[in-house]
């Protein structure tokens, strides 16, 4: 027995040990995974052990320090750009599609008399400097290039956040959270800014309380390395490193409601009170999508109401309806929309099950805004742009 | 399954080690939970198939126990045989044959698609092996049908090998014990497999695999198309040695010594020599089983001839039913034959001109592992082309698969070398030793855990074997 727990069989007992401590731990969602089991094919099984397997994002993220130590650029459908930050890539894609079912949703607004406007927002990818690794495309700008060029050609009205960007001389890769896809929570401010002044130069009706616009009329509260987006999630920190996050609340008094439509719950109150999730704040950064701080996330219908002016609130909103036709970048604008007008209401194509021209019909906006990325653009994300039945 | 899933490494192999040393005592209750655990192992994934094996077991079973009665039973050899290869030629060479058969005189036969049983060409050999043994009476019958269902179905070499003859194996099955060090070797075989398996065969295959992809498509050029065969060259030693160090470390974990399978053969000197190190279970079981009873080489050059033909035939069919593998096979045995007829290079006294025939060898196996990995013939012609310079025009993608993976590459050529087994070898032991060793096996199994967790590329190189 002495000779067994002997140095030399060191190796031997570690591997033991660390067997005996995973079988332990896997007993519980292996007898879950068997519940798959549904035939012959074990298939189904093993995908749920793997998906609950024990301390499986302690695994990522060793996989991700080693796989950056080898130097690897593709981890996971995920590629670090030479600046350090993760991004996917979208191939060429035809666009004939869904420019022409954009142009024809465009003129059936117009004969209604309903003002579209289609804002691109930017990607990831800056289109001038890629720093994608050797060998390796992304075609999201050239994509949305195409599908405006279409829509500008049979005159739909646009809104090119990339060209504002360039204008301004904006530094393209600072405006993202470095491991995720996402635009930071400044840059959705600074959109939200910029589709305000669009729409007010088109349409003086549409402008707004400028307070509501200046960031100095905010609290910035920012959380260092709390957010670990999407692509750092499939790949682990010590690959992607964590991302700061920040909270931008309005320093004027605001009183809002919030109504989820598929769930059915709703809130009313101050900006935080009412568009703030802190929960996801908490738990694993593998789990909570820190990014869902704002909205709490992503659901079919969602109905935003500001009712500053019915309480005579000193910063008030303007009194108009809109429309947002959205995807996820918009978590970070619709609130802060939300701000400048009366009603704004958020429809996710890809989760409202419901009639769009139908739910125009009712609703009867003063606009209908389309807010998506060059990431809508890929097949399965479709339903985004169907949006005639 | 597979040993490189999750589920294999955190239930199944824990849970036989449980019940092997905690639970049961004596070699018969431990054998019957060797081959429940084998069928099982199986079952897992070929739930039907499970009973083809089991009618192999069974059939072969009664073969021995009848060629025990009638020793030299010529008749019943051939009886065993028919039914072992018939039942090969069923489930991997119909539809081939059939294909052929109506392509060549313009008939219109069909058969239903088989789904190949994993592993099929493994361990029907090994049942072949065992009845051809009985029969020469180099091995005795065996009685116990569980004992004989045990070496036809042990899990860690019943898909991938090695092919482990039954005279090699027979009394082990009934008696052996399992040292402390035997243990600790097994882990640390087990361990390295593992990980070559996952860290370098399976990262290596998405550079092999885009390069047959675009080669399939012609669209390979010339950089691609030798990064993609380099490719593959490494996965396909990777996975194949890596697989069977696992199989023998798992072995030597419940007590059993396999032969080795691979004695680094990317160093071989002569394409003769490559494949005295490249499996050499199946090339064992082709000498003993089909060369030695033509006659081997001790026969005029006519018969040697013929002899390499009709193994390296074999060779190639045995390793897929499609014309890839069999152009791959008799490619071998024209060179091998060449080789035996010349006596070159064994007879050549030149160093320069030995290193560059062992240069030549590489060459000739990695132009041999396009042909074989290749889609389909056509696809392999069209790499093999473009690595002689008619490609595609130049793209980045070499460039990327280089620039992703050129550590992999240096590490798979520095591992298909012994210099660290050599450099291992002269470290003094002592504690600093084994806690190096414990540290380095244990760091290299988290890692590949960590690719399973990551649901990362891992392909299966044997369905087709």
């Amino acid at each position: 027995m002495k000779k067994l727990f002997s140095l030399r069989y060191l190796t031997a007992w570690c591997f033991l040990l660390f067997l005996a401590l995973f079988f332990l731990l896997s007993l519980g969602p292996f007898a879950s995974a068997l519940r798959e089991l549904r035939g012959p094919d074990t298939a189904p099984v093993e995908a749920a052990y793997q998906q609950a397997m024990p301390r499986k994002t302690d695994f990522v993220t060793i996989n991700g320090g080693f796989r950056r130590l080898l130097g690897e650029r593709a981890v996971n459908e995920r590629y670090r750009l030479d600046n350090g930050q993760l991004t996917y890539i979208i191939p060429e894609l035809d666009m004939t599609r869904i420019a022409a079912n954009t142009v024809a949703f465009a003129e059936t607004l117009e004969q209604r008399g309903i003002p579209f406007l289609y804002v691109n927002t930017t990607f990831k990818t800056d289109e001038a400097d890629k720093q994608l690794p050797l060998g390796v495309e992304d075609y999201s700008n050239e994509n949305a290039d195409r599908f405006l060029a279409v829509l500008n050609e049979k005159g739909v009205d646009t809104l090119d956040l990339r060209e504002r960007e360039r204008t301004e001389g904006l530094d393209h890769y600072s405006r993202f959270y470095p491991t995720d896809h996402h635009w930071t929570a400044e840059t959705g401010f600074w959109a939200f800014t910029e589709i305000v002044d669009a729409l007010a130069a088109r349409d003086a009706s549409f402008a707004v309380d400028g307070r509501i616009t200046d960031l100095d009329s905010y609290r910035l509260d920012t959380r260092e390395n709390i957010f670990l987006g999407s692509a750092g999630r499939r790949v682990g920190p010590w690959y992607a490193g964590m991302d700061d996050l920040t909270i931008i609340t309005p320093a004027f008094n605001t009183h809002l409601a919030f109504q989820e439509m598929d769930q059915g719950f709703g809130r009313d109150g101050s900006f935080a009170e009412t568009f703030l999730f802190p929960e996801m704040l908490e738990g694993s950064p593998f789990e909570v999508s820190r990014y869902d701080v704002y909205l709490g996330g992503e659901y079919g219908e969602l109905r935003l109401d500001n009712l500053s002016r019915e309480e005579n609130l000193p910063v008030q909103s303007t009194e108009k309806k809109i429309l947002l036709l959205k995807d996820s970048a918009s978590l970070v604008v619709a609130p802060f929309l939300s701000l400048g007008y009366d009603s704004v209401r958020l429809l996710d194509l890809r989760l409202y099950g419901g009639n769009l021209m139908t739910y125009i019909e009712d609703y009867e906006p003063d606009l209908v805004l389309a807010v998506y990325n060059p990431g809508a653009y890929e097949d399965n994300n479709w339903e985004m742009f169907d949006f005639l039945p | 399954m597979l040993f490189s899933s999750t589920v294999f490494i955190f239930i199944f192999l824990p849970a036989v080690l449980i019940g092997y040393y905690l639970l049961l005592r004596g070699m018969k209750a431990r054998n019957a939970l060797l081959l429940a655990a084998s069928l099982l192992f199986y079952a897992w994934g070929e739930p039907v198939y499970v009973l083809l094996m089991l009618l192999s077991i069974a059939v072969n079973y009664a073969f021995g126990r009848l060629l025990e009665r009638r020793a030299h039973s010529r008749a019943l050899l051939c009886a065993a045989v028919i039914f072992n290869l018939g039942l090969l030629f069923h489930f991997k060479y119909l539809n081939f044959t059939v294909d052929n058969l109506n392509a060549l005189f313009g008939l219109h036969l069909s058969v239903p698609a088989l789904a190949l049983p994993i592993g099929i060409s493994f361990f029907t050999f090994q049942a072949m092996s065992y009845v051809i043994d009985v029969y020469r009476g180099t091995a005795p019958v065996q009685r116990n049908v569980l004992s004989l269902g045990l070496y036809i179905s042990f899990f860690p070499q019943l898909i991938a090998g090695p092919i482990v003859r039954y005279n090699s194996i027979a009394a082990q099955i009934e008696e052996r014990r399992v040292t402390p060090e035997d243990f600790q070797a097994g882990v640390c075989r087990f361990v390295e497999g593992f990980a070559k398996k996952i860290i370098l065969a399976n990262n290596l295959s998405l550079a092999a695999e885009k390069a047959f992809a675009l080669a399939g498509a012609g669209e390979i050029s010339t950089a691609m198309a030798w990064l993609g065969s380099l490719a593959y060259t490494f996965q396909i030693y990777f996975d194949f040695s890596g697989y069977s160090d696992m199989a023998i470390g798992l072995g030597r974990m419940f007590g059993f010594r396999f032969e080795e399978n691979f004695r680094y053969p990317y160093l071989s000197r002569s394409v003769s020599e490559f494949w005295n190190r490249w499996h050499i279970s199946l090339g064992h079981w082709f000498r003993d089983y089909v060369y030695f009873p033509l006659g081997g080489s001790r026969v005029d050059k006519g018969k040697l001839l013929r002899n390499l033909f009709v193994v390296w035939l074999l060779t190639g069919v045995w390793h897929g039913a499609a014309w890839q593998f069999i152009v791959w096979g008799l490619g071998y045995g024209l060179i091998i034959s060449l080789e035996k007829l010349t006596g070159f290079p064994r007879s050549c006294r030149s160093n320069i001109l030995s290193a560059a025939y062992a240069l030549c060898t590489f060459l000739i196996v990695n132009a041999g592992w396009v042909l074989f990995g290749a889609q389909d013939l056509p696809a392999a012609l069209v790499q093999l082309r473009a690595m002689l310079g008619f490609g595609a025009a130049p793209d980045l993608t070499a460039a990327f698969y280089w620039q992703e993976y050129w550590p992999l590459f240096l590490a798979a050529a520095f591992f298909s070398t012994p210099l660290l087994r050599r450099l291992l070898a002269r470290l003094r032991p002592g504690t600093a030793l084994e806690i190096g060793r414990a540290l380095l096996y244990m760091l290299l199994f988290v890692i590949s855990v960590s690719y399973l967790a990551m649901g990362a590329h891992n392909p299966f190189i044997y369905f087709t074997f």
